[in-house]
């Protein structure tokens, strides 16, 4: 009681707890009330009226694993600069500075990513 | 009766679980009557009616619309994966769900005397509130993945494996466009960030258009919305991730799709609106407060619904372009414009970081304007002074056509009729 904000977490905690018992009774009502009749047509993937061929999990374009890379980088950087920005008018000038420096450096890697290339898809 | 409300440990849980529930019904109620109004309102833009048979102005159809759902079948594609495919929704639900427990919807219920009460409108006062709601919303990502991967479907994977591509790309700027308010406030507490805007007395879109602008932007694109609903681009691939999905498991991927646009629009106007604040209009009643907070969420919504009834879909490597190459840049810009404010004197200079916050936007409209003509997005005037077609919407390539016999009177005039922008290109 005597820390509010560290009590919040088991406010949210509790709406977690909330959020799953409201979907797993949703989905149990419903299953109690919906028909169940599967046939072997209907449980087909469905790839526009043809009958599927192969498995689903085919290879796919190697760009979207250099955004993943990218998105890392940058994100590691996001809890850097969130940080900092709480901070910041209790850091003055110094804390500026840094900043500064911080985000340069970011700009040289999206620049260099840039060049690359790796921010045009395909 | 109550004598167990005495003991405050107590008190305070069972008003958490109170508040909890009672928010969900609002979310879900909000879900529900988001979808006829949004089918209402798009209907309106495009000269059609809408769904208006089920009760008085179609009150009833979201009620009709969920026992229909109740009442479908629930079936797993042979090829899926069970478990992952019951799971996927769950997920993509309760984290939409969580993410909002830390928005303060009202003011304190002894208005702004600072008093505290657990029957505060707010589930929880998270002192790290702004870190929750980017952390959780990023979870999102895990729904949409793990239901188009477990479907077994190439559609389904596609959809999905773009989905987080794009959400992972726009998130960056998300949370760097946010970190210019964390710097103004000074805190990440949601209930702070408010009551910061109330003491230095403007709301922070005066201090950060620009992040403003970002946000929105961004926003969209994370709760995949057109007209960045690749997704589900549906000439592309049939529904994205939702292809294989039917019955309830398919409109929880709608509920936590619409109650994610419900908490961005919360955070957009609490963080550069003033939440529940109205020019101190609320002072003495803090009912009031809840009723502009839901207005000014309402706002934001329209503006979803009202971009997607405008807007045609993006094409993807535009998306991806835009969000890396413009976005991502500006973001970075913005955080710099801001330090240096802030440097500079702290909450007196607010509007030199507005003023140049809202030239880089002016600027940034021209050069994308000028950049479409140049790729040729955008109508161009070719050397006879005729504006022609872009080469994305032209059916023959302009090069390779015969040079028609022109009129005289095509010598370099810069305004053509409308009508002859079409004449030299739909001749196939």
């Amino acid at each position: 009681m005597s820390t509010p904000a560290n009590i919040g977490y088991l406010y949210a905690g509790i709406l977690v707890a909330a959020g799953f018992v409201f979907v797993i009774l949703a989905t149990t009502v419903s299953g109690l009330l919906s028909p169940h009749n599967p046939t072997k047509e209907k449980l087909q993937t469905y790839e526009s009226g043809e009958t599927p061929i192969g498995s689903a999990w085919v290879q796919y374009p190697l760009g979207f694993y250099i955004y993943a890379l990218l998105f890392v980088a940058f994100d590691v950087d996001i809890v850097f600069v969130i940080s900092w920005a709480v901070i910041f008018k209790q850091l003055s000038i110094f804390g500026f500075c840094e900043i500064v420096f911080f985000i340069v450096v970011l700009a040289i890697g999206l620049l260099y990513a840039w060049r690359k290339g790796v921010t045009r898809w395909i | 009766m109550f004598d167990f409300m005495n003991n405050p440990t107590v008190a305070l849980i069972v008003a958490t679980v109170v508040k909890g529930a009672l928010l969900i019904v609002i979310l879900l109620t909000a879900f529900a009557y988001m979808t006829l109004i949004e089918r209402r309102v798009v209907a309106k833009i495009q000269g059609r009616l809408g769904p208006n048979r089920a009760g008085p102005m179609g009150l009833f159809q979201p009620v009709a619309d969920a026992l229909k759902m109740m009442f479908k079948e629930q079936m797993i594609p042979s090829q899926a994966r069970a478990g992952i495919y019951v799971l996927a929704p769950v997920i993509s639900v309760v984290v939409a769900l969580c993410a909002f427990a830390v928005v303060p919807i009202g003011n304190n219920w002894s208005a702004n005397s600072g008093v505290h009460s657990i029957w505060d409108p707010f589930i929880g006062d998270i002192n790290v509130g702004l870190l929750w709601i980017l952390s959780i919303s990023s979870l999102s990502v895990y729904g949409i993945v793990l239901g188009g991967w477990s479907s077994g479907n190439r559609y389904s994977l596609l959809g999905a494996l773009r989905s987080a591509a794009q959400m992972v790309s726009y998130e960056t700027s998300l949370g760097l466009a946010l970190s210019g308010v964390l710097m103004w406030a000074g805190s990440l507490s949601m209930v702070t960030i408010v009551h910061r805007q109330l003491d230095m007395g403007i709301w922070y879109i005066c201090a950060q258009p620009l992040g403003f602008v970002i946000y929105i932007i961004a926003a969209v694109a994370e709760v995949n919305r057109a007209p960045f609903d690749l997704p589900e681009a549906e000439q592309e691939l049939t529904a994205g991730y939702l292809t294989e999905y039917a019955g309830l498991r398919w409109s929880l991927f709608q509920m936590a799709e619409y109650i994610n646009m419900i908490t961005v629009s919360a955070v957009a106007s609490t963080l550069f609106f003033g939440g529940w604040s109205l020019f101190g209009l609320t002072d003495g009643i803090p009912i009031l407060s809840i009723v502009i907070f839901m207005i000014k969420v309402a706002f934001f919504l329209f503006l979803f619904i009202w971009l997607r009834a405008t807007l045609p879909r993006i094409r993807y490597d535009r998306l991806m372009r835009f969000g890396w190459q413009v976005l991502l840049p500006l973001a970075a810009l913005n955080i710099v414009i801001t330090a240096c404010t802030v440097a500079l004197g702290g909450d007196r200079f607010w509007w030199i970081s507005g003023v140049a916050g809202l030239l880089v936007v002016v600027v940034m409209l021209f050069a994308i304007r000028r950049q479409g003509i140049l790729e040729g997005t955008h109508f161009s005037e070719v050397e006879t002074g005729k504006p022609v077609l872009p080469h994305s919407v032209r059916l023959v390539t302009y090069e390779q056509e015969p040079e028609l016999e022109q009129d005289e009177d095509s010598a370099p005039s810069v305004s053509q009729p409308p009508l002859a922008r079409n004449s030299n290109t739909v001749q196939v």
